[in-house]
């Protein structure tokens, strides 16, 4: 079956399959959709999806900071990344740049722990250049030094952005202690150090590149006014010279955690509300096996429980006692073991260096403790539930939104199956799950914290 | 049920807006009304169950409503700068009558539902979003804190405490970025009703109370100062909904004494704010005397869009500044007050304001090349007004803004969020309009407007850096400021040492009495600028 018969067909058969289950369930994506492999290895989704004649594309390559080999600056999948602006064989920068705003297309890029991401929104008319543009430069990527050396300093600057800012520095510090081996240990721009090592990393970065960017290793997202069978059938065209395979990869070991990692401390230059992080190690997503989703399911709503924003702990800090600004929880999606990282904010005016910063993590570990203690509240577990596919829905506010959603989960083993398998997954979470979750991940052996406020003590 | 469910998918089907300005109301003050964008939805009532589902390969599964009041920070009483927006924060994330914040935060949390509020200088909006199943759960809570605010101390608190944060920690000290930016605003209209930040000041946001926002809230949010708008999968009953809910504050239009225009900018002026920081960052402008609805707006927006759309590459600052020399992350410039929406290069609406300014935002550089920085960016505006933009770049600059119109407008938010701010510039349907005057437009004609509206020997500008007499020495010493070797880069391409030259020696026209040292933390206190304060 050609392709465009095969979406043809896809597409009937998903009306047939998924209305009844739709019916009886909100699922998180409303639109068909489906993952489809061309002979490259490349993976294609697209959703047809009403956008006033607009088209989003999304080249989702896995290649994050997750795999930037030891040895090397870190930053380097970060350093591709801005190199694909220097465009490639057939449409150099210039061409490239005169392309997009021809279309009055809006381009962006960015890079993540287990991908690399570059989105365009255009007119659908332009979607047959759009994606020959970004085949070119994604799959034949021009790479002079004297552009790779002019880009490391443009990083530079990217870095100078955000070093004013405490909770930045906060989570780099996190970072570092909870991962020293592996590319999870740093923003996926690196650290200082290694954004002033960049300007001498051409060949690293070229080899980076050549290593990971190929089409077994990449999914393209159309979403937007399109024929499906003719988006994918484009996709095709464009993308089906590319050739080659991503080697395996087998992230390095971290040692085990059997202690609790900090309280490091971090004195900030200037007035500053105390930035307090307590993370714990989490499971990723990378088995297809569905306990693995399961499991993260499951810690996904206790940490939501004890720590989201009406969870008591958050009434207690930020409404009764107004000791916390703010207080937010987040289990990201990954690929690997990575972490469930609760930030908080200290309220302004309290005094630098004092005791308030320790007491907002010991509530926080409190807080924990009691969810390991007795199942979770049904309600409230279904109303994480609710809030879960009520924040994806929302991302749907247009192409480009689709297709942001989707990225992480096509980057996982299995690709966009991975996604309905975290939803059967959610649906299944049941209280006793959730503490259960709650006692496996959220102990002390698996703490790890940060605080950065002005006089904190450095260590 | 399947009935039900076909023509919920037709409805959800068309792009669906309602946008409704004042409301038809005895006593109201009539507005112009608008043209809608787009046909209004007719969805099915979100009654629970299957039928409010969106169903497959349809748009955008979510809805925003937008509430906005004629009514600012050029409001806000003397001595209590920021009253305008601690009332609309509080209304936003505070209790009602009836219920207290936290339970009402309980009840948007399983819909995913969130509300903002925020003043800008003449506006007040509130946002509500949520999917479009939720939408009714959504606006019962919008409606019960819009229209029965509580102002209970204890939110207050929080939300002043949490303002005040913003202002004397986050903008002083953890983004030096905005502070350049903000600060700019404040040199800019330093004589005028915008003096201070919509946020307030330290201390007008101390001085003021509960009852003042009760009050506030009172006399200032009332039925013929409102207007509103739907976006997104709706039920067909919301809009009427909303209009009678409305038609429950006071009746009439507060008066308000009217805005005299920003006076031109005078010779250049320097503001240095000095902090710790390893970086410079920079923001540069001047008063416009133009806006949306002003018939040369087109002209500057091609001309700045040409200089430096927000976060693209195509731009000439972005080519010289980083491609070329690798000084920083990016170079923009606006030809209106231009407040971001994360991740995108397009404005975020609410924030339409009749005294304009245009600017040019140099993102941090390392601090030995601040002053080229700022040269570079004056004698690059210098040439644009000279010289207009070449025919070949004119065309692609204009088709790319005709192209981008669409884009402008891509969520149901940002739709909303557009026409209604089109009401305020008295402009309905101004995308069209805009795309109208931009295809009338010639180089000859822009740079004639250019000339009209732009000097680049007038200007003021804002520097975030760490040595600040350093900076000071080198910004009036009148001696070039060559470019220092840009982070281990290697040479560029292309005619950068005579460019480099130009750049580094452009005349700045500034005196030691022109540029002005001020430590961050003096900045926000109160609504007298810092540097005109005699120690």
């Amino acid at each position: 079956m050609d392709f465009a018969a095969w979406w043809l067909a896809l597409g009937a058969a998903l009306a047939l399959a998924a209305a009844p289950a739709r019916a009886a369930q909100p699922g998180m994506l409303p639109f068909s959709s489906e993952e489809r492999a061309l002979p490259n290895g490349l993976a294609v989704v697209v959703v047809p999806y009403e956008s006033a004649g607009l088209v989003a594309v999304a080249t989702i390559v896995r290649a994050g900071s997750r795999l930037e080999p030891a040895g090397s600056p870190a930053g380097l999948a970060h350093a591709v990344e801005h190199m694909a602006y220097r465009g490639g064989q057939r449409y150099d920068a210039a061409a490239y740049a005169r392309l997009m705003q021809s279309l009055g297309a809006e381009t962006a890029a960015e890079t993540a722990d287990d991908w690399t991401g570059y989105f365009v929104t255009a007119p659908a008319a332009g979607l047959e250049r759009v994606l020959e543009a970004e085949a070119d430069r994604l799959t034949a990527m021009a790479f002079t030094a004297t552009d790779f050396r002019l880009e490391a300093a443009a990083i530079q600057g990217e870095f100078r952005r955000d070093a004013a800012d405490p909770g930045s520095a906060a989570r780099a510090l996190l970072r570092g202690l909870a991962f020293p081996l592996g590319g999870y240990g740093h923003d996926p721009i690196g650290r200082a150090a290694d954004v002033a090592a960049l300007p001498q990393a051409y060949d690293a970065a070229l080899a980076f590149y050549r290593q990971w960017y190929r089409p077994d290793h990449a999914t393209v997202i159309v979403v937007g006014d399109v024929e499906p069978a003719r988006a994918a059938a484009l996709v095709e065209r464009a993308f089906g010279g590319w050739s080659g395979s991503a080697p395996a990869f087998e992230p390095p070991v971290e040692g085990p955690q059997s202690a609790p990692r900090g309280a490091v401390k971090r004195d900030w230059p200037v007035a500053t509300q105390p930035v307090v992080l307590v993370a714990w190690r989490a499971p990723g997503l990378a088995g297809a096996d569905p306990a693995a989703a399961a499991e993260f399911a499951a810690l996904d709503v206790a940490v939501e429980l004890l720590f989201g924003p009406v969870s008591p702990l958050a009434r207690e800090l930020a409404v009764e006692r107004r000791e916390a600004e703010s207080i937010a929880v987040e289990l990201p999606v990954r690929r690997d073991p990575y972490l469930a990282v609760v930030e908080l904010r200290g309220a302004a005016g309290r005094s630098p260096g004092g005791p308030d910063a320790d007491l907002l993590r010991s509530a926080v570990r409190q807080a924990a403790l009691a969810g390991t203690l007795a199942p979770a509240d049904a309600a409230r577990v279904e109303a994480v539930r609710s809030r879960r596919r009520a924040l994806f829905r929302r991302q749907l506010e247009s192409g480009e939104g689709v297709a942001r959603a989707l990225a992480p989960y096509t980057a996982l083993p299995g690709g966009l199956a991975s996604l309905a398998r975290y939803e059967e997954a959610l649906a299944a979470v049941t209280p006793e799950a959730v503490q259960a979750a709650a006692a496996r991940w959220l102990v002390d052996a698996g703490v790890i914290e940060v605080i950065v406020e002005r006089g904190a003590a450095t260590p | 049920m399947s009935g039900a469910r076909r023509r919920a998918a037709l409805a959800l089907g068309t792009a669906a807006l309602a946008l409704l300005a004042g409301l038809a109301l005895p006593g109201c003050r009539p507005r112009q009304s608008a043209e809608p964008g787009t046909a209004p939805a007719a969805a099915e009532p979100a009654a629970g169950g299957e039928e409010s589902v969106p169903p497959p390969g349809r748009g955008a599964p979510v809805v925003s409503i937008r509430v906005v009041f004629d009514v600012g920070a050029v409001d806000d009483p003397a001595g209590k700068e920021g009253l305008a927006a601690l009332t609309a924060a509080l209304v936003a994330g505070g209790g009602s009558r009836d219920e207290g914040y936290f339970a009402l935060q309980e009840r948007l949390y399983p819909i995913g539902g969130t509300i903002r509020g925020w003043a800008d200088q003449e506006t007040t909006t509130f946002v509500a979003e949520a999917p479009a199943e939720h939408a009714t759960g959504l606006y019962a809570v919008l409606r019960s804190r819009l229209v029965t605010p509580r102002f209970d101390a204890a939110d207050f608190e929080r939300v002043r405490s949490a303002q005040v944060a913003a202002l004397a920690t986050t903008l002083r000290g953890a983004d030096d970025e905005q502070l350049a930016r903000r600060v700019l605003e404040l040199l800019i209209f330093e004589h005028h009703r915008y003096a201070h930040l919509p946020e307030g000041t330290v201390r007008g946001l101390a001085a003021s109370s509960p009852d003042d926002a009760r009050r506030f809230w009172r006399e200032r949010y009332r039925a013929g100062n409102a207007r509103f708008g739907v976006a997104g999968a709706y039920p067909p009953e919301l809009p009427e909904a909303i209009r009678a809910d409305l038609a429950t504050l006071p009746p009439g239009a507060p008066e308000r004494e009217p805005l005299l225009p920003a006076s031109p900018a005078g010779l250049p002026e320097v503001v240095i704010v000095e902090k710790p920081s390893p970086a410079a960052a920079i923001a540069l402008g001047f008063p416009v005397a133009v806006h949306r609805g002003h018939p040369d707006f087109a002209a500057l927006l091609v001309a700045m869009s040409w200089l430096g759309e927000h976060r693209t590459p195509y731009g000439r600052l972005y080519r010289e500044l980083r491609e070329a020399r690798g000084l920083n992350y990016g170079d923009y410039a606006y030809a209106e007050h231009f407040v971001e929406s994360p991740g995108t290069r397009f404005s975020a609406p609410g924030h339409p304001r009749s005294q304009q300014y245009a600017s040019v935002w140099i993102r941090p550089v390392a601090p030995a090349n601040a002053a080229f920085a700022l040269r570079a960016a004056l004698a690059e505006l210098d040439r644009a007004i000279a010289d207009g933009i070449p025919r070949e770049e004119f065309e692609r600059q204009r088709e790319y803004l005709r192209q981008s119109l669409t884009l402008w407008r891509q969520t149901p938010d940002q739709h909303l969020g557009r026409e209604l701010d089109d009401h305020f510039y008295g402009t309905p349907d101004g995308l069209a309009r805009l795309d109208a005057r931009l295809a009338a437009l010639t180089p000859e004609t822009l740079q004639a407007a250019l000339v009209r509206h732009l000097r680049a020997d007038r200007w003021k500008a804002v520097v975030v850096a760490q040595d600040a007499e350093l900076l000071r020495q080198q910004l009036i010493s009148g001696l070039p400021t060559p470019v220092a070797p840009a982070d281990g880069a290697g040479p560029g391409t292309g005619d950068i040492p005579e460019a480099d030259r130009r750049y580094a020696s452009w005349p700045l026209g500034l005196v030691r009495a022109s540029v002005f040292v001020v430590p961050a933390e003096a900045l926000f206190e109160t609504a007298v600028a810092p540097w005109r304060a005699r120690p």
